[in-house]
């Protein structure tokens, strides 16, 4: 089985380096993809790059750019991690028991709270028309759910997904909606908890 | 341009089969300190010249200007960019000598290619040994600098003396 790990970022965070040079590739076939360099759309100027409003473009220009690499050789599954995360070693080979080549699948995780300070998971579903961030207590009754959007933190996706979806600015929520009117699902693994690496150095992992 | 500088400068892809060769690894991160025009594609090192056929393919498609080839046991000085870039030639190799060759086979210790000639790239086999075969000669121009191989405990550092 062959795999692409991509890592869109500028800045690293290097316990999330670290995580990633852990994970436990045995029997698999995995190539590393750290996409450090900026595109060229987008001037900088000393920002972070989530405090430039163009941060959006920048990261959908990476991750297309990963994309290209990925159809261009034979790899079975890409695997985005973004690079504010810490994790088991073990996380990717339990996304991969899931896996499959027509859905994509997310770990589980919460906002940072600088950002996101509601208590909520990363991800939600359609209720009717409308888009609602699942309740922890809900969340956690399965293994695995379906949902709407599912975050880019640390997430799976078989080739046909990426085959038939291109990567825009709308990140996970505008490429929820591709992937869904192609008939593709998408769910988040409830059992893979993984961490989310704060400004300030803290970890905040799911659990309830 | 650069995000720290503002100038205009080369993108760089750096690739090495130390996928799980922690020291390797973090001596070429450390290439990217205060730089942000270089990624990174690390592999397992299981099939060297699939491997190296792959690279090519992306440095291409990613529109990267250098690509910087690293052994697995190579462990590089933080200025080693510096001292390959050279404005004449296509490919630069560190070595322990300032010398021009034309080679037909060449050691990948540390190598750094032009895009100008990835096209070339493709038609090369690369054997277990991480050496790279061409179809004809190419001028290398070899430049002397300061590199380690990694060993079982240690890091066998090679100083050039001036």
């Amino acid at each position: 089985m062959r795999i692409l790990l991509h890592t869109p970022a500028i800045k690293p965070n290097w316990f999330c380096v670290e995580s990633i040079a852990d994970i436990d590739i045995n029997g698999l076939e995995v190539d590393w993809y750290l996409n450090l360099d900026q595109p060229s759309i987008i001037k900088y100027d000393n920002n972070s790059t989530e405090s430039n409003p163009k941060w959006r473009d920048y990261l959908a220009e990476k991750m297309n750019r990963a994309r290209k690499v990925f159809l261009n050789r034979n790899y079975d599954y890409f695997v985005n991690i973004e690079h504010d995360h810490i994790f088991h070693p073990k996380t990717l080979k339990l996304l991969l028991e899931f896996a499959k080549e027509d859905i994509y699948i997310s770990a589980l995780y919460v906002p940072r709270p600088s950002r996101n300070p509601r208590n909520v998971f990363v991800f939600n579903k359609l209720v009717g028309n409308k888009q609602v961030w699942l309740d922890k207590k809900e969340a956690v009754k399965y293994d695995l759910i379906e949902t709407f959007i599912s975050p880019f933190g640390f997430t799976i996706f078989g080739r046909k997904v990426i085959e038939n979806c291109e990567f825009d600015n709308g990140i996970d929520g505008g490429f929820a909606w591709k992937a869904h009117k192609c008939g593709f699902k998408s769910y988040v693994l409830t059992i893979a908890r993984i961490g989310h690496i704060e400004r300030n150095g803290f970890v905040f992992w799911p659990h309830c | 341009m650069d995000l720290y500088s503002g100038h205009i400068v080369d993108r760089y892809l750096i690739f090495s089969p130390c996928y799980k060769e922690n020291l390797v690894r973090r001596s070429l991160l450390s290439l990217q300190h205060n730089k942000s025009n270089i990624s990174f594609l690390f592999t397992s090192g299981n099939n060297l010249d699939k491997e190296f056929k792959s690279v090519v393919d992306i440095a291409t498609i990613g529109n990267y200007n250098k690509l910087l080839v690293v052994n697995k046991n190579v462990v590089l000085d933080y200025d080693i960019l510096e001292i390959l870039q050279r404005k004449d030639s296509l490919i630069t190799s560190a070595a322990n000598v300032n010398i021009k060759k034309y080679v037909k086979k060449l050691n990948l210790s540390a190598c750094l290619f032009d895009s100008k000639i990835f096209h070339l790239l493709k038609d090369t086999n690369v054997d277990k040994t991480f050496t790279l075969y061409f179809n004809d000669y190419v001028e290398v121009d070899f430049v002397k600098c300061n590199y380690g191989f990694v060993a079982d405990y240690t890091v066998n550092f090679m100083y050039t003396e001036e």
